[in-house]
Order: C-alpha cells, then sequence, then structure tokens
C-alpha cells in the first residue's frame, strides 16, 4: 500500500457571502477514496473539471486539504507541516501538463535539474556527483548531456517533458504523478513518451498516478482505473474490467464518446451526495 | 532525434542576452549610454579631470567669463594654445568688466600641477589632465560668484548627483523587489499588512514628505552623513510604488508550473522568491528603475537648490543652481546655468535608455506566455 | 471542385537554402466533404490552412504553386478581394478558443459584426440570425449567449460560438484547424456531430487540421497525411484505414490501438 485516500474533500471558496449571501462553493474534491498500491499505475480519469488536478495537488501538500485523510505507506500525513512534510516529498513528484510553463525560461537545463536536488543536497556535495547523476538521468530519458547549457526555449514540447520526466527523477520518487503530460503533444510523441515511461518504470522502480481525458493512452499505462465526475470517484476497476464492462452511466458515456465518438443527448448525471463505492467483485467499485 | 538538430551558436543564449542584443542596436539608447559612461567617468575622476578643486576660490575673478583659448599669437602666427590675463574694473554702473591683458600669457599645459587632491581616496596627487599655472586662471564654463571654476565645480558636483541617483535607486529597488515579492508570494494577512504600508508611504505627497524627512535630520550632522541620510530618505519615498507593481506580478507568477515544482522539490519560500519569481519581474523592474533614476536626481537637486541639501563649499548641481535664481546674474552671468544643463542632459538620457530597455525586454515578457 | 491546390511550396523569406515549410502541396476539395489534413506538429499542416486565406505570416512567403477556390486564383487576389472572401465564402475556425473571441466585447456584437460588415440586413434581421446560427451549432439559450462575455461561457459553448461565427455568412468552405483538441472527450464527440450535421444542413466543405487521425477518420470522407511540409499519403477515409502504404501513416494508425 503507497498511497490512500479517505474521504477527501476540497472546497474552494467563490464568494465571502457578505450581507446575508451565503457563502458559496465549488467542491473540486468532494469525498474521495483512493488506495494505490506499488507496482499498480493508477489512472484518474474524467473530463475538465472534475477535481482530478486538484486531487494531484492535494496528493502533493500543495495546498492544505479541508477534510480527509491522506495516508502515505500506513503514515498519516495530512495534517503535517511543510517541515515535516519534506522528507516525504523525495517519494513522490509531479510532471505538469504544459511543459511550457513547468521549466523556469529563465534557467539553463542544468540549473533546473540541479533544483531537484535540493532535497539531496548531501548527497551531491561535489561537482562530479552532480554531473554523473544529471548524464545519468539524462541518458534514460533518451536525451545527450550537451543539452544542460541550453535553454527550455530551444527545445519541443516532447523534448521539454522528458527533460520534466528527468528532474522528477533525480530523487528517485516512489510515485511519479503525471498530469495530463502528454495531453498537449501530439500522438506520435504521445506514444513515445508512453513507452519511455513504461521502461523508465522497471528501471527506477517506480508506481504511476496518471491523470488524464485520454481514455486511448490511458489504457496503454494503467492497471487500474477511477473515473472521477464533478470530485467524486464514481467507478473504480481494474482497467480492462472498465474497458469491457463500464457500469456507471457515465463511464459509458465517456467511453461511448471516446472511442465511438458517440455521444447521447445532453444526460444529467445525478450524483448522490452521500454515495458509497460498492463492491462489484474483482475489485471492481462503483458509486451509489 | 536531437543529432539531427543544429542549435545556434555553442552555448544557449539566455533571455537576457536577447534583450541585450536587442538593446545594442538601438543606436539612440546607445548614444545615451556612452553619454551617461562618460559623465560617471568624468565624476570618478574629477579630481584629475578638472583643472581645480571644488573649493578653489579667486574674488578677484567673481563672476568671470569663459576664458576663451587662443591659437594664434599676435604675429597670426600658429602658437602652442595659451589664455591671457585679465584685469578687473568697474564700469559707471558698478558693474563688473572684464578686460583682457594681453601682456599676460599663460600657456595650456598639460598634467599640470595644481590643488592637491587625494585620487579615489588614498593616492596622493596634485597633477591634473590640463590647466594653467598659478596666477593664471582657466575658466572653462567662467566662474561663480567666487571665482571658483564652474567646469570643475560640475565634475565634482557630478559626484554627488549622479551618485546620489545610483545608489538611491538601488536601496529603494531592493526594498521594493523584496516587499512585493513576499507580499504577493504569501498573500493572506501579509500581502494585507505590507500593502498598507505601501499605501501609506504612497499617500503623502513626495516633496513634502522629503522636506519633512529632512527636517528630522539632526542639525549637526556633518555633510557627508547629510549625504546619505538624503540618499536614505530619497529612497525611503521611492519604494512603495514599485512594491505595489511588483506585488501584482508575483501573485500571478506564483501559480505558475514551474513555482508549484520547485515547492514539490522542496524548495524553501525564500529561495523560490528570489531565483524564480522575482527574477520574472526583472522586464518590468529594470525599466522602471531606469525611469525613476532622474527622480532622485531631481530631488536632490531641488533639495540642494532650497539650501537643505549638500552644503557649500562642496559642489552639487543642485546647490550651483541657487546661485543662479537671480535673474540679474543669469543676465549678466549666464554660464552660472550650465549645471542645469548637464542635470537635464542627465535625465533626458536616463528616459531614453530606460523606455529602450522597457522596449527590448518587452518582447520577452510576451515571449514567456507562449 | 471547391478548393484545389495545385504545387503549393512556402518557404522562410530570404532563405533559399532551407527546407520548405510547403513542399509542393497538392490537394482537391469537393463540395460537401470533410476533408482531413493530418500530420505531426512542424509537419505544415496548419500553414496550408492559413495560405489559402493568405494569413501567413510575414516571414514566410508562397515561391510556387496556385490556389483555386470555386475556380478563381486565390493568389491573384488584392488584400481587399482577400478580406472579402474571408468570412463570406471561406470561414475559419481556430484551437484555442479563449483568444478567439475579444474579452472586452459581448459575443452576440462580435458575431453582429460579421453581418455587419458583410451584409445588409437591419439590427432586427441580424440578431434574428444570430439567434438561429447560435441554434444552429447547439447553444439552446441564444439570448443568454447573446449578451455573455467570451469568459463566461464554457470551453464547449465558446467552440460552438466560434463555430457560428465562422459560418454565420454561410461560407462554402470551413477551415478547422484543431478545433477539438483542447476540448474533452464528451464535447469533442459533441462538436464532430456538428460538423457532420453543418456539412448535411448547410452544405458546406470543411478542411479538417487536426494530429488525431483517429477522431478525424470518423468523421471525414478523404484524408491526407503530411510529414515535413509533403503530402505523403492521400485518399478516402476507408482506403486509408485499411490499406495504408507510407510508413509514417502506418505509424499514425498504430498509435490509435
Amino acid at each position: 500500500m503507497l498511497l490512500e485516500l479517505k474521504n477527501l474533500k476540497k472546497y474552494f471558496l467563490l464568494n465571502k457571502g457578505l450581507f446575508d449571501r451565503k457563502k458559496t462553493y465549488v467542491k473540486a474534491v468532494d469525498g474521495i477514496n483512493l488506495v494505490l498500491k506499488a507496482g499498480e499505475n493508477l489512472s484518474l480519469v474524467g473530463e475538465s473539471g472534475s477535481g482530478k488536478t486538484t486531487v494531484a495537488r492535494l496528493i502533493l501538500k500543495l495546498y492544505p486539504s479541508d477534510e480527509g485523510s491522506i495516508f502515505w505507506e500506513g503514515q498519516d500525513v495530512t495534517h503535517l507541516r511543510e517541515k515535516e512534510f519534506l522528507p516525504y516529498r523525495r517519494s513522490v513528484q509531479m510532471v505538469f501538463q504544459d511543459p511550457y510553463s513547468s521549466l523556469d525560461p529563465r534557467l539553463p537545463i542544468r540549473a533546473i535539474m540541479k533544483e531537484a536536488m535540493t532535497l539531496d543536497r548531501l548527497k551531491y556535495n561535489s561537482v562530479k556527483r552532480v554531473e554523473e547523476r544529471l548524464e545519468e538521468l539524462l541518458k534514460a530519458v533518451n536525451l545527450p548531456g550537451s543539452i544542460l547549457d541550453r535553454y527550455p526555449h530551444e527545445f519541443s514540447g516532447g523534448e521539454r517533458q522528458r527533460i520534466a520526466i528527468a528532474r522528477a527523477l533525480v530523487l528517485n520518487p516512489k510515485l511519479l504523478i503525471l498530469d495530463e503530460a502528454v495531453s498537449s503533444l501530439d500522438v506520435i510523441i504521445q506514444e513515445q513518451l508512453i513507452k519511455l515511461l513504461l521502461s523508465l518504470q522497471t528501471e527506477f522502480n517506480m508506481t504511476y498516478l496518471f491523470i488524464s481525458h485520454n481514455l486511448r493512452v490511458v489504457r496503454k499505462i494503467s492497471h487500474v482505473i477511477a473515473v472521477m465526475v464533478k470530485g467524486k470517484i464514481v467507478e473504480v476497476g481494474p482497467t480492462e474490467k472498465i474497458f469491457s464492462n463500464p457500469l456507471h452511466p457515465y463511464t459509458q458515456q465517456l467511453l461511448s464518446a471516446a472511442f465511438d465518438y458517440k455521444v447521447k443527448q445532453e444526460q444529467e448525471i445525478d450524483l448522490p451526495s452521500q454515495g458509497y463505492l460498492v463492491d462489484q467483485g474483482d475489485g471492481h467499485f462503483v458509486l451509489k | 532525434m536531437i543529432k539531427n538538430r543544429t542549435f545556434g551558436g555553442d552555448r544557449g543564449q539566455s533571455q537576457f542576452q536577447m534583450a541585450l542584443e536587442r538593446f545594442k542596436q538601438n543606436r539612440l539608447a546607445m548614444i545615451c549610454f556612452y553619454v551617461l559612461f562618460s559623465l560617471y567617468l568624468g565624476a570618478l575622476g574629477a579630481d584629475f579631470l578638472a583643472p581645480y578643486s571644488y573649493g578653489s576660490e579667486e574674488r578677484n575673478y567673481s563672476y568671470c567669463p569663459p576664458t576663451m583659448i587662443q591659437f594664434f599669437n599676435e604675429q597670426k602666427n600658429l602658437s602652442r594654445p595659451f589664455v591671457y590675463g585679465r584685469t578687473l574694473t568697474f564700469d559707471q554702473y558698478q558693474k563688473r568688466v572684464y578686460t583682457t591683458d594681453k601682456t599676460k600669457k599663460f600657456p595650456l599645459k598639460f598634467f599640470v600641477k595644481g590643488d592637491e587632491y587625494k585620487f579615489l581616496g588614498f593616492l596622493k596627487s596634485s597633477h591634473h589632465l590640463f590647466g594653467v599655472e598659478a596666477p593664471g586662471r582657466f575658466y572653462l564654463f567662467g566662474a561663480d560668484s567666487r571665482g571658483r571654476d564652474i567646469y570643475s565645480r560640475i565634475l565634482h558636483g557630478a559626484r554627488i548627483s549622479l551618485s546620489i541617483g545610483l545608489i538611491g535607486v538601488i536601496i529603494s529597488f531592493s526594498i521594493g523587489l523584496l516587499v512585493g515579492g513576499i507580499a504577493g508570494y504569501f498573500g493572506g494577512w501579509v500581502d494585507d499588512f505590507l500593502m498598507r504600508i505601501c499605501e501609506i508611504v504612497m499617500m503623502v505627497p513626495g516633496f513634502y514628505l522629503l522636506l519633512a524627512l529632512r527636517a528630522v535630520v539632526p542639525d549637526n550632522f556633518n555633510s557627508l552623513q547629510v549625504y546619505f541620510a538624503i540618499i536614505v530618505i530619497l529612497s525611503f519615498i521611492g519604494w512603495a510604488s514599485l512594491a505595489r507593481i511588483i506585488r501584482g506580478m508575483c501573485l500571478s507568477l506564483k501559480t505558475r508550473d514551474y513555482v508549484l515544482a520547485a515547492r514539490t522539490l522542496g524548495v524553501s519560500n525564500i529561495k523560490i522568491i528570489l531565483k524564480h519569481i522575482l527574477p520574472h519581474t526583472l522586464s518590468y523592474s529594470i525599466a522602471a528603475v531606469m525611469l525613476s533614476i532622474p527622480g532622485y536626481i531631481l530631488g536632490e537637486s531641488a533639495l540642494s537648490l532650497l539650501g537643505l541639501g549638500i552644503q557649500d563649499p562642496y559642489a552639487s548641481w543642485g546647490n550651483m543652481l541657487s546661485d543662479a535664481m537671480s535673474i540679474v546674474r543669469i543676465k549678466f552671468a549666464p554660464w552660472i546655468l550650465l549645471p542645469g544643463f548637464f542635470i537635464f542632459l542627465t535625465v533626458v538620457c536616463f528616459n531614453m535608455i530606460g523606455d529602450a530597455l522597457r522596449d527590448c525586454l518587452d518582447p520577452l515578457y510576451k515571449g514567456e506566455e507562449i | 471542385m471547391l478548393l484545389k491546390i495545385e504545387n503549393l511550396t512556402v518557404k522562410i523569406k530570404g532563405n533559399e537554402n532551407t527546407l520548405s515549410i510547403l513542399d509542393d502541396v497538392s490537394l482537391e476539395i469537393p463540395p460537401q466533404t470533410i476533408f482531413a489534413l493530418v500530420g505531426g506538429s512542424g509537419s505544415g499542416k496548419t500553414t496550408s490552412g492559413l495560405s489559402i486565406t493568405c494569413l501567413l505570416s510575414p516571414a514566410l512567403e508562397i515561391v510556387q504553386g496556385k490556389i483555386h477556390f470555386q475556380g478563381e486564383d486565390l493568389l491573384n487576389y488584392s488584400p481587399i478581394q482577400m478580406q472579402r472572401l474571408r468570412g463570406k465564402e471561406i470561414g475559419m475556425i481556430f484551437q484555442e478558443p479563449l483568444y478567439a473571441f475579444n474579452p472586452v466585447y459581448r459575443i452576440g456584437f462580435q458575431i453582429e459584426e460579421v453581418l455587419k460588415y458583410h451584409t445588409l440586413l437591419n439590427h432586427k434581421e441580424r440578431q434574428e440570425k444570430i439567434c438561429d446560427l447560435l441554434r444552429l451549432v447547439g447553444l439552446n439559450e441564444p439570448k443568454r449567449i447573446i449578451n455573455s462575455y467570451s469568459h463566461q461561457l464554457s470551453g464547449g459553448m465558446r467552440q460552438r460560438a466560434m463555430i457560428a461565427q465562422a459560418i454565420a455568412l454561410h461560407p462554402q468552405l470551413l477551415i478547422a484547424d484543431e478545433p477539438t483538441s483542447n476540448l474533452d472527450v464528451t464535447l469533442q464527440a459533441k462538436i464532430m456531430d456538428l460538423f457532420l450535421q453543418l456539412k448535411n444542413q448547410l452544405k458546406l466543405s470543411i478542411l479538417l487540421i487536426s494530429h488525431d487521425l483517429g477522431m478525424v477518420s470518423h468523421l471525414a470522407d478523404e484524408i491526407a497525411v503530411m510529414m515535413n511540409g509533403k503530402i505523403v499519403e492521400r485518399g478516402k477515409t476507408k482506403e486509408i484505414l485499411q490499406n495504408a502504404q507510407h510508413p509514417y501513416t502506418r505509424q499514425l494508425l498504430e498509435a490509435l490501438v
């Protein structure tokens, strides 16, 4: 058990509720329960606004959650302050969606990657060790060491994502979150990156949390799929089970739109405010 | 895949370097840069470059007009440059009249021995770049009421007027960036608190604040202390508007992905502000700073003009102009306005450079949005 | 033939020896057809779309070739003729709907601008037409949309409003450059439905530019695959899907599996 989320909630304030108006919130994440096992890639699937990016940022503690708990390898890290959480940062890293804004355009690649060594400063205390590690990581993502002196704007989107992946690998994380990491690239580059990620998984012994709205890509990289709508998980299960036998109407709608490009007319999916994921057997859960 | 691509040059060009290239192509800005560079060099080497020290008086030559350099001697032959002596007489209206005394010739010499000084504070010397030997007086730009050489005083005054602008702006720039960066990055009550302080400072009209703060400075301060006090006062007024704008920029910059990435890597907040956020405000800040230096120079000039800044015998362009506050004197000795021309020149040059910087750093700014 | 591009070559101005952005591109789009131009980034597909309506960056120039639209050679058109053509005969929609509308003006105002410039309808008639158009693209509350600003609409609605603006004058050809790349799958499916509907109801042709062969194959009648500025394969959709010849096309098809 690598990561467990219990009833995680995050609400964003819409207006402050002055003069008798009630405070309104956007329920970005509304009671998420999720379990990630080491070696089992989980994909979080949903449309924009479903809350999947917010879940990723909550896991990384980029902002505090409002309710619920996060367990990392059995330890409750929900209420740890930043200083106490620092050691855990080594274990979970993220690759962001936009390759154009995830690398600081004013810094050369070397500086960008060296920054990733901040938490392991003591280990990389000589120039030689730093250079060795950087070359090793760049080689792992099929990039030559000569790029270290270049600036991000000199590279294409696919190359920048590879640099972002290399940066995320510096600390040897156990969990790598990929937040729509291939969505803005074209199909062939997407293929290449997925292949690279799969090979890196065995080499670096990682688990992936893959966030996407692209079901085709998700199928190639995940063992477990969780479908999210409006802040709730409506269905979770092994990949092939979800694709062959989607049970929740939303999942069915999603699959039909993604593969057959067919969409039924404007069906409003009703979500119960207090739902439970009911086991349908073989690890396949549906929200009821 | 990358092996087939050729990159431009051996080393990647940072965006700063690209902006610098663009700046160099702006002819007007480069001219202004060289002008300012010469002015600052002149200020630095004032002791050597000026024929006289700032306090060297000669009351017999009060308001003496600029000395003409003669290249031809009486026989109309080319000779070594020299100047004639002057005698002072008063006409029927008690007005000063200077007549050239052709009997006294003083050759113009280089590396002439003159007043003693300490170059850079420790190298004793008494050689000056050019001048005439005593008892001749060489007034390139004329003399003031006490017979002091205006050209020399302009060079010495440059030290004060130009440095106050530079040091003052460095201080307020640093304060403004830090305050704006912290307020914008942390948000919440820190932001509210810091911005309210900014607003209070900005509320008071600048010049009145300047005078008020100057009044607080103790009377027994010597000139050097007054000099630093003025710098501090000027910086205190200037930081607030920069801080507000930087804060606005930081509010949006902190949501950028590379900032989030740095947070997930465990980089400390101060490091993030200094390394990732503030450098991205430089495209605005540098131009804003350049454009505000004239304000400092004018602020010091205004204080000195009113007698509240640098005092006699020290020279600053501002206090030299206080001599020029009488229309009668300007009519008969127009050369006392020359410090004003130098203030004008400096201000214009800084404005041109600031404008050019804003232009060439701007496409950079847009470039980041891609 | 509605649109016929012959041997179009586009290069960077002043640089004879560099590779061409477009290299000898030829294609034909018959009326009432959805024609797809597929390729990766840098393949030249967007440039092809832009060169038809003379919207190329000033750093590029057309070195050779002809672009025939309804029999007329567009490369001979003056800027004013081109301006009249755009919108009236050829409509364009782009990838990022956020920037398609000016955020300072309401949607209705901007669509009305198109009608004001090109038609002689009066205000009331224009408003009615806009309502019709918005309903046609599947926006069922036209009055609300007309009075909204661009940022008040969701991504899908904005994209549809942009399509409404592009077809306002009933053009014969609609050039759609990556119209669904930024949208979710369900929205993508809906927009694809809309394109089919437009083709059948308004009898227009669509030049669909995309990198997603999967999406395109469900919609297009004909497909042309581009790589490095050249068209490497071209044909009817069924043919390409069943019998792809060029290795690049095969690579794209494999990515679909």
